[in-house]
């Protein structure tokens, strides 16, 4: 069998080919627009005049674009602390969660010890304990500690490594060969610095993708903060865009803009880690 | 001998510094899983025994919490609501999910632009997702409702209906996540050998037996893989309800992890709360065993 | 080198010591309230806290939704935060009283706040067992603003001002409802609106002397008479769509329908002139259908874990007091006040879109008012049953018969008969 064959499913023709894909991407351009014509509506909608939002039928260009609806829900939303808040907390807790969880990972991919097994499927089976179970006892954990109204519960339990992180990581270091962990013996380093100076280095892709996912995790956390923060300066996006929403209820140009501001990090941040996010949750599907 | 005594002994030793730096790097999970996770679970089962308010004493009630809420019409209620909810949304995401990572698994142009558009939507903040949904769902000014219109049919209520309201959030969330489940199933895809497409053909298979005989039963530990871990999540849903409707119209869409989080923090009855907590634990436990026990029958881990 | 950073250390502390003792923190008070409240409070605040140096009062306003507010509060409670006072409505007011985390302010209230100078009967009806937990924000009554102008163009002559016996029926409201509806689709204009939720509509029980609990409490969803009036109104909603739908509010906005001249007749409560002014209609003011309104005291109430008890009792005095009312009638916020000479002096004043007999017919609403019934389990079966049923009936989802069904049953659960 020729090469050229051996790259398209043989049962294809190429005149086949062709239609199928035409009909393919008409599919798939419609389901594109399905997926973001809601953000598409968002910023239309961001940019009309109040009178324009309920003009029948709908108009997709706004005429005249109202660029005022983004100063003016910027200030009275109060997304700039809510952004600076949000940064912070995402930040720290992924940074540190990342960081940790490697290093768990690299416990479990690359050393052995008795009770290995055991220990894995224990972390793993915490990853189907409901979070409303845990959610009462910890905010009287927290209150214990005197952490309500600040970030500490927010950021330091993923500062012990999470479960997922964990599982993920383990998956990718399985796939590096022991040999670079027994050259580094050869060399006389230990565990730890085969770990943060010949493993983590080779994790870098798989850090960043796990980064970014945990990152947006904490970014749109909507649960967390409702409960443990109270102070308004305290307060993260999702919490300020639902406080606009229900003081705005029928403004909806200026809601959408404050939703179009909230959304622009991540949609930055997504946009320019794409490939990254894709192949950390392409992770989760490796057999391990 | 000498020789053989050494070696052993470096061995032994090596294999021991193995298992307690083995124990040293996995212990930060292991005290995050006995502070939060082992112990609010405990405590929560504690709790569920109590009657509690969190301003005052705890008081022991036994299984009263336990008896009250099995005597109580919402816990019919909130498990239909939430039942309803996973069987439209975890089929629909997984199966938009796999008919978009087979569109794309056909060796096409512009698949990484295809990709960006679909995961969008699964980056997105649920609570802006909701702001955006609840107008387009809008009986009178919302888009579905226009193009219904157009097309000549009649207007839904789309989430002020009791029948219609978990069914839209349902399908609010496959939107949400049939880009996710995409990549996952097209990693799945690109893991099958290409030899066994060929051997089917000379066989005389079509690209449907093909599909039958080859491409489902290899992608089982990917599907059985998104099915557990939906099931865990989507039986915990609580934002989009809790924004898009506040569990209304009526208790149409309250789930049980709003009924959790009404109960404790909007009429402060720890306990029962809690309780309701745990049935939730249960069921999430034994969906998950069936899972796992029933996989032997289904997933295909042989290749 | 070793003498001079003694030195230096021991300068520090002197002076870190002697700066706390200078400049004496003044007594926080922080006040948990509602978001809408949030501007006028701080406006209140910085006023009270420039003429009051040793006080220093902080609001905040996270909370929206009087739900969000009781939520929030026995959050902070639990996890020790700070509160000192916190505004909450009548509906959550006896929960709180029930938990029993408030300031007794009863013998304070009794010496400083003089029958001359409050009107009583508002504290009277805040009392639980002869003691007093709060002060009130506002006294809120359930009134009817209509539009002149749809009246004129209809040629029909405006509701009587007259509360009680003569005021104008529920048949007349009915009729008024039929005669101002006209047009269809987005053009049609309304005859009359009340939100279908029955916290509302008590109104058109409590003037034929009914009400949804019996004397001791015993649930009355099962009335036929109760019934009959919902089911008129459901009628009206739904059927002959003489009231906006709840879904065309939902995305208009009452303000705006009203603005539009969309609504000849709109009961709503005191607390809505405000925004009824803003719409830029020419609007009055009558008695609602039958004479009997329903009123409402939201209250501000003192936590007993407040640090600085003097302190927050001082900061109640001004939040009641004649030059805090008199701003409220000058902001036109928050509806009747509950001091007198502020409001014998600004109450034609604060209405200058008003005429004089309505102005006497907007604060004539407090005499013919009856509070809501409502008792500890109040707020939980309002959220959990009385909201959610007044929703389906106000979506169309249920008839009358089928949530009053399930109200009655569930009353009767949660308070044991």
């Amino acid at each position: 069998m020729s090469d050229q064959t051996r790259k398209m499913p043989a049962h294809f023709n190429r005149k086949q080919v062709n239609v199928k894909h035409i009909i393919l991407h008409i599919v798939l351009i419609s389901v594109c627009f399905i997926s973001i014509f809601p953000f598409i509506w968002m910023i239309s909608s961001s940019l009309k005049d109040s009178e324009l939002i309920f003009s029948y039928p709908p108009e997709l260009i706004p005429d005249p674009v109202t660029w005022s609806n983004y100063p003016q829900a910027w200030q009275e939303s109060g997304m700039g602390r809510a952004m600076i808040n949000s940064m912070f907390i995402a930040v720290t807790a992924t940074v540190g969660g990342i960081f940790v969880s490697s290093m768990v990972a690299y416990g479990f991919a690359k050393t052995s010890f008795k009770g290995k097994g055991v220990a894995f499927m224990v972390v793993l089976s915490t990853m189907m304990i409901p979070y409303h179970v845990t959610l009462i006892p910890m905010f009287i954990i927290f209150k214990k500690f005197g952490w309500i109204n600040t970030f500490y519960p927010l950021i330091v339990p993923s500062l012990f490594g999470t479960a997922s992180n964990v599982f993920m990581m383990r998956q990718y270091m399985l796939k590096i060969p022991d040999d670079f962990r027994d050259s580094g013996f050869i060399d006389g380093c230990g565990h730890f610095r085969i770990w943060l100076q010949i493993i983590l280095p080779m994790c870098v892709p798989t850090l960043v993708s796990l980064g970014v996912l945990t990152f947006m995790g904490h970014w749109n956390n909507y649960l967390g903060p409702m409960i443990y923060l109270s102070s308004r300066e305290k307060m993260t996006v999702p919490i300020v865009l639902r406080m606009f929403q229900n003081s705005y209820t029928t403004r909806w140009n200026l809601l959408m803009a404050a939703a179009c501001i909230a959304l622009a990090p991540v949609i930055v941040l997504y946009i320019a880690c794409q490939k990254f996010i894709i192949s950390g949750i392409m992770l989760g599907g490796i057999k391990g | 001998m000498n020789t053989g005594k050494l070696k052993s002994k470096g061995a032994w030793t090596l294999e021991k510094r193995n298992s307690v730096m083995g124990w040293v790097m996995i212990s930060p999970i292991l005290v995050g899983i006995a502070l939060f996770a082992v112990l609010p679970v405990l405590f929560s089962f504690y709790i569920s025994f109590h009657e509690w308010d969190m301003l005052h004493e705890q008081q022991w009630v036994g299984a009263a919490n336990y008896v009250k809420i099995f005597g109580d019409k919402m816990l019919g209620v909130i498990s239909k609501n939430t039942f309803t909810y996973c069987i439209i949304a975890i089929p629909g995401a997984i199966f938009f999910g796999l008919l978009l990572a087979l569109a794309m698994n056909a060796k096409i142009k512009g698949v990484a632009l295809y990709r960006t558009a679909f995961f969008m939507p699964n980056i997105t903040t649920t609570v802006a997702v909701c702001i955006v949904w609840s107008w387009l769902y809008n009986k009178d000014y919302g888009l579905f409702n226009n193009i219904l219109n157009m097309l000549g049919f009649d207007s839904i209520k789309w989430i002020t209906s009791k029948k219609m309201a978990m069914p839209s959030i349902a399908i609010m969330s496959i939107w949400q996540a049939m880009g996710y489940d995409m990549i996952l199933l097209t990693a799945g895809l690109k893991g099958i050998d290409e030899t066994y497409y060929e051997a089917a053909q000379i066989d005389g298979a079509n690209g449907w037996q093909s599909f039958w005989k080859i491409t489902l039963p290899m992608l089982t530990p990917t599907l059985f893989f998104l099915v557990v871990t939906h099931c865990v999540s989507y039986i915990q849903m609580f934002d989009a309800a809790f924004i898009m409707t506040e569990g209304g119209p009526g208790h149409a869409t309250r789930t049980f992890a709003m009924q959790i989080y009404n109960t404790a923090f909007e009429y402060f009855r720890m306990g029962e709360a809690a309780s309701y907590a745990w049935v939730l634990f249960a069921i999430v436990f034994v969906i998950t065993v069936i899972q796992f026990k029933l996989q032997d029958k289904w997933v295909n881990y042989d290749v | 080198m070793k003498k001079l950073l003694s030195l230096v250390l021991a300068l520090l502390v002197v002076m870190s010591l002697s700066a706390g003792a200078l400049a004496e923190e003044p007594a926080v008070v922080k006040i948990l309230c509602e978001a809408s409240h949030t501007d006028h409070l701080n406006v209140l605040a910085e006023k009270f806290n420039a003429e009051n140096p040793d006080i220093r009062i902080e609001v905040d306003g996270t909370a929206s939704g009087w739900d969000g507010v009781s939520t929030k509060l026995i959050t902070m409670l639990a996890g020790g935060e700070q509160v000192d006072i916190a505004t909450v409505s009548t509906s959550y007011y006896p929960q709180f009283v029930e938990l029993g985390q408030l300031l007794d302010i009863t013998d304070h209230a009794k010496e400083t706040y003089s029958e001359e100078e409050y009107y009583w009967s508002v504290f009277d009806g805040l009392m639980v067992d002869g003691r007093l937990y709060g002060v009130p924000i506002s006294v809120y009554t359930l009134v009817n603003y209509f539009n002149k102008d749809m009246y004129d163009e209809a040629g029909l002559a405006y509701p009587s001002l007259e509360w009680g016996e003569n005021a104008w029926t529920f048949e007349d409201w009915q009729d008024v409802a039929v005669k101002l509806t006209k047009g269809e689709g987005l053009d049609r204009q309304y005859g009359v609106w009340i939100e279908y939720q029955l916290e509302r509509t008590a109104l058109f029980l409590f003037s034929e002397g009914l009400d949804y609990w019996g004397e001791n409490l015993e649930p009355q969803f099962d009335n036929e008479r109760i019934r009959e009036i919902h089911k008129t109104l459901y009628k009206m909603l739904h059927e002959d769509q003489l009231m906006p739908n709840a879904d065309l509010i939902n995305t208009t906005g009452m303000d705006q329908l009203i603005a539009d001249g969309k609504v000849a007749n709109y009961i709503q409560g005191t607390w809505s002139h405000g925004s009824v002014a803003d719409s830029g209609i020419n609007y009055g003011i009558s008695p609602v259908p039958g004479g009997t309104t329903v009123g409402y005291v939201d209250v501000y109430i003192p936590l007993a874990s407040t640090p600085n008890p003097e302190a927050t009792i001082k900061v109640l005095d001004y939040l009641i007091s004649y030059e805090t009312c008199i701003y409220k009638y000058e902001n036109n916020i928050w509806g009747p006040q509950v001091n007198r000479k502020a409001t014998d002096e600004m109450k034609y004043k604060s209405y200058p879109n008003l005429t004089t007999e309505e102005v006497d017919c907007l604060f004539a609403s407090l005499d013919n008012c009856k509070p809501l019934t409502v008792f500890p389990e109040w707020a939980e079966f309002l959220s959990d049953s009385l909201l959610p049923a007044s929703s389906l009936m106000a979506a169309g989802e249920e008839s009358v018969d089928e949530a009053f069904d399930t109200l009655q049953e569930e009353a009767c659960d949660l308070l044991g008969f």
